[in-house]
């Protein structure tokens, strides 16, 4: 299966607020403690995002609408990486791109 | 002084701008009073998308030469060379001052550039410091194997070298090694020698268990007062027959052994210690604490050996150069509180776990299980049991916004090390690695890091984020990023593979010296690329962990290094003043002088 990619979807995601998904330096702490215990929340998550994965983020739709936002994996994240508003903000595509709200 | 040419100066605004410090009317006011200086413009006096424009008022002003000054002047250059041609001048002449390129911040910086520029001169040329005589004795601050190199090298030149530590004996980390990384040597077998050469050296005088107090005169020339704590034992008459220890009521915890066991208040730091001679720790001491007990004096076989109401001196030493090797401080444990350092007692750290591993250390090599000894203080015994599975977290305290952000860099390598180590040891022991990214930098280091995968042990790519006890074992919480897996791991004991810190001291000793640091706290070295041994002040050199985390190998570059630099110094009888006294007037006058 080919994974399409889309390079201007970080700039859509931008446009809808502040963000700093680069910062992640892929030490998947976040993942461990996820009281959710997905594989996907939220490390792998931005690593679509980022890539522009945008077929992969709509799939997991679940998954992102799951997060409890409690930032639990903001607490112990060593770079400062403010997960639930980046998440708050692929919902807002979601919502706005997908379901056209 | 050569011909001046008229010239016009532009100040470019690209590049972020200016610093904020940088006063450009002040510069402008300068400038002015150089007379060959006919006109200095700011961005919003020259239209520069108008060529014409441009290169008529260059033309009025008869203006041979362009200095063009900022950022980014380069930029420009080619825009003024084809006006001067136009103007049948030579478009050679147009010079750069570059305030990137000089790391300029603030106004003096900046009008010594533009001396410089004007005049034609290299700014490194006029800003060479001017020379001083040098007093050939050297002073290292730190007995580290940094230090001991160092001094080595110097003595070996047949210089006196004042070696000063702050502990009862010099050897510093390197002496709590079990074996070196890659290669798998023997870390004692390498450093005692090097100790033992050092207390027998007719040129190096070591002042053990002493601090430096204050520095005065400058470089060439310093004066250094170092106070000699009280080791209340006599060095010159100990025979470190150990009577005395064995007496001692008085207990405190190890600093040689990590804290896996406890030493006498009166002791040797350790077996191998140069001076090998006793010393008393006030803080345990029964008799500098509540002024009973003098149990040592008793059994002592030396005559007035052992003196309890000995007091710290002070002496006054004279020295042309400095070298500061002051090492580092292992991050404490317990601030990560996830981890559960302090609170479960099989969560080692990985200084620990190295003197668990020496022959020479408490369980003599036997890597078991903490216990509480008779008195009630935690301890590792021979006798108590040895783990089946262990598992090292990497990155503790280090690459952390909570803690430290720099990579300490020697870490990933130990952890490898302490890898290898357990399973020599213990193998039946299963053993988990649990990593962010795998920095094996250095020679040899990415073999190493592929021979200990080959040899069974489990090195995972991804951070641990919690330890927890759960049903006896404890809990190992992380994700295996390249299997895309949540691991849940329980282990008998977890390795904090503990980062490197500055110590507390190298803010006051940096005042005293009078030598910047970084952000972190480490030492700063005049330039990191062509200059990593010499600091701001003249006559003061780092070497070693206390400049920024490094290996071993590196210590020894670096110290050698420091090393050649007094060498170089005492063999001309001169050296240079500090970069950081050069004043404006200074430079501008020299640079006047050599155009």
């Amino acid at each position: 299966m080919t994974t399409r990619v889309d390079p201007g979807f970080m700039k859509k995601v931008k446009g809808l607020g502040d963000q700093n998904m680069e910062m992640c330096f892929n030490c998947s702490k976040c993942t461990a403690i996820c009281p959710m215990d997905t594989n996907l929340l939220p490390r792998s998550l931005f690593r679509y995002a980022l890539l522009g994965m945008t077929d992969k983020i709509k799939a997991e739709q679940e998954s992102i609408y799951s997060c409890l936002l409690c930032k639990l994996c903001e607490e112990s994240c060593p770079r400062g990486v403010k997960i639930a508003d980046n998440v708050r903000l692929l919902r807002s595509y979601l919502n706005r791109d997908v379901f056209n709200i | 002084m050569a011909e001046q040419k008229l010239t016009g100066i532009y100040f470019c605004d690209t590049g972020n701008g200016h610093a904020k410090d940088i006063d450009i009317n002040e510069i402008k006011t300068y400038l002015q009073t150089l007379r060959e200086v006919v006109s200095v413009w700011e961005p919003k006096e020259l239209d520069l998308t108008n060529f014409e424009e441009t290169k008529k008022k260059l033309e009025n002003l008869k203006i041979e030469r362009m200095i063009i000054a900022g950022q980014t002047p380069g930029v420009f250059k080619a825009f003024f060379a084809r006006a001067l041609n136009a103007n049948g001048k030579n478009g050679e002449e147009v010079v750069l001052a570059s305030f990137k390129e000089h790391l300029v911040v603030n106004t003096q910086q900046a009008k010594t550039i533009l001396t410089c520029a004007f005049y034609g001169v290299s700014f490194t040329l006029a800003a060479m410091p001017e020379e001083t005589e040098v007093h050939p004795d050297t002073l290292v601050i730190g007995g580290g194997i940094a230090g001991i190199q160092a001094s080595l090298e110097i003595a070996d030149a047949g210089q006196k070298v004042y070696l000063l530590e702050k502990t009862g004996t010099i050897g510093g980390h390197m002496a709590m090694f079990d074996k070196t990384f890659p290669t798998l040597d023997c870390a004692a077998c390498i450093l005692t020698p090097k100790m033992v050469e050092v207390g027998q050296h007719a040129n190096i005088e070591m002042l053990t268990y002493s601090e430096v107090k204050s520095v005065s005169g400058g470089p060439g020339n310093y004066k250094v007062k170092v106070l000699k704590k009280a080791r209340r034992v006599n060095v010159n008459t100990c025979i470190g027959c150990g009577t005395c220890a064995e007496k001692c009521p008085g207990r405190a915890s190890s600093e040689f052994d990590a804290g896996t066991t406890m030493r006498k208040a009166i002791y040797i730091p350790f077996a191998q210690a140069v001076p090998n001679k006793y010393l008393i720790d006030e803080d345990a001491c029964l008799y500098v604490k509540k002024g009973k007990c003098s149990a040592c004096v008793k059994v002592c076989p030396v005559p007035d050996c052992i003196n309890l109401d000995e007091k710290d001196a002070e002496i006054e030493i004279t020295v042309g150069n400095i070298i500061v090797s002051t090492g580092f401080k292992p991050f404490d444990a317990k601030r990560a509180e996830q981890f559960g350092y302090g609170r479960f007692p099989n969560v080692v750290t990985s200084l620990e776990l190295e003197r668990l591993i020496n022959a020479g250390g408490p369980t003599s090599g036997e890597i078991t299980f903490r216990s509480k000894d008779k008195f009630g203080n935690w301890v590792f015994t021979a006798d108590s049991e040895s783990p089946k599975s262990v598992a090292i977290v990497h990155c503790v305290g280090s690459r952390d916004e909570h803690y430290n952000k720099y990579c300490s860099t020697v870490c990933c390598m130990y952890s490898l090390k302490l890898a290898h180590l357990v399973k020599e040891k213990l193998p039946e022991t299963e053993v988990h690695e649990y990593y962010i990214d795998m920095r094996a930098f250095g020679k040899g280091y990415e073999e190493f890091y592929n021979r200990i995968k080959d040899e069974g042990i489990n090195v995972v790519r991804g951070s641990t984020v919690k330890v927890e006890e759960e049903d006896g074992k404890l809990l190992v919480k992380s994700q295996d990023i390249h299997g895309l897996k949540l691991l849940k791991q329980h282990v008998d004991m977890v390795v904090l593979a503990v980062g490197l810190e500055p110590r507390e001291e190298t803010k006051d000793l940096s005042q005293i010296l009078g030598v910047s640091t970084t952000e972190d706290g480490w030492f700063k070295e005049l330039s990191s690329v062509t200059d990593p041994v010499n600091t701001n002040v003249g006559g003061v050199a780092v070497a070693g962990v206390c400049h920024g985390p490094k290996d071993i190998p590196d210590t020894v570059a670096q110290a050698s290094a420091a090393a050649s630099r007094v060498i170089q110094s005492i063999i001309q009888g001169k050296i240079k003043k500090s970069v950081k006294d050069m004043r404006f007037e200074e430079v501008a006058a020299k640079a006047k002088q050599q155009s």
